[in-house]
């Protein structure tokens, strides 16, 4: 066995071991263990009303975040996995799209009333990345930082889900930097802004710390079909 | 004084280069008429408009955590 063959082993081993760690509390999350969502529409692919209470279709795209779009280079761009982890690392632009990668299309659902419909996506999976740093047993929760000082908190049986991703593409382009690019998280099961935009650092954590919304009164959770905006 | 969601887009003028002035009936009532990034005002699909974020109201009028 090479070097190589050995290292993705272990990837994949940790990719086990932290699907086994959380797939039951995944079961558990609102998305899928409501049996009485509220919302309206056809059932989404996760077998929840494709509106959440109180959100309306939106026809454009609209651009949210702290007021700063900061302008990050492919070639400049690093994203750090760090905290509790047994291995942390620094990803560059090149060492993103050599990981698997994943096209994916999904709802997002924004707390200021609006949702887009169908996004198709490409990226990288959370899971696979935090794979990679070997998150410590005890790891709860990640911290996501991005470029612009943007920070928000996700329980990891929320951020393993599979259509959470790193995106850098989006309707088949390279995400525009008003949208998060070159990269963001998109979380499709929760409120958007609990996927940061520019994003440049995912910490693993064993306590939980509030992000920057989450500290001014909105959800720790953020659950679209609980109309679960505010704590 | 805690800012709301706009329940009605009245009006919108084009104010310059990626701005509106928009007219808008806020949960409480009041109107405002805020200049506002042009993408703040969405048409929906199905018809309507939305006006994304939340707004002061200049009356004072406390309506914490509207959710509409």
């Amino acid at each position: 066995m090479t070097d190589t063959d050995a290292k993705e082993e272990r990837i994949v081993a940790a990719r086990m071991r932290l699907r086994e760690r959380f797939e039951a509390r995944m079961k558990d999350t609102p998305a899928m263990a409501d049996e009485a969502p509220m919302g309206t529409g056809p059932a989404n692919r996760h077998g929840m009303p494709q509106v959440p209470p109180g959100q309306h279709l939106a026809k454009g795209w609209p651009v949210l975040d702290l007021g700063r779009k900061p302008e990050v280079a492919t070639g400049e761009w690093r994203l750090e996995l760090a905290g509790a982890c047994a291995r942390p690392l620094t990803l560059a632009w090149e060492d993103l799209q050599a990981l698997p990668q994943v096209d994916d299309v999904s709802d997002f659902h924004c707390v200021t009333t609006w949702s887009k419909l169908d996004v198709p996506w490409s990226g990288v999976r959370f899971a696979d990345l935090a794979a990679l740093a070997f998150p410590d047993d005890d790891a709860e929760f990640v911290l996501c930082h991005g470029y612009d000082g943007y920070t928000t908190n996700v329980r990891l049986e929320e951020a393993l889900k599979p259509d959470v991703l790193i995106a850098h593409t989006v309707y088949g382009e390279p995400l525009a930097r008003e949208h998060g690019g070159p990269a963001r998280m998109i979380t499709p099961q929760l409120y958007a802004w609990k996927g940061a935009k520019w994003i440049s650092k995912i910490e693993f954590l064993t306590e939980n710390r509030l992000g920057f919304w989450e500290q001014r009164g909105y959800s720790d959770t953020a659950h679209p079909w609980r109309n679960d905006r505010y704590s | 004084m805690a800012s709301q969601h706009a329940e009605t887009v009245l009006a919108v003028t084009p104010s310059g280069p990626g701005q509106v002035i928009a007219r808008l009936r806020l949960a409480c009532g009041c109107e405002v008429t805020p200049q506002v990034a042009a993408d703040r005002i969405q048409e929906l699909v199905g018809g309507g408009r939305l006006a994304v974020g939340k707004y002061r109201c200049p009356a004072g009028c406390d309506l914490a955590r509207t959710t509409h």
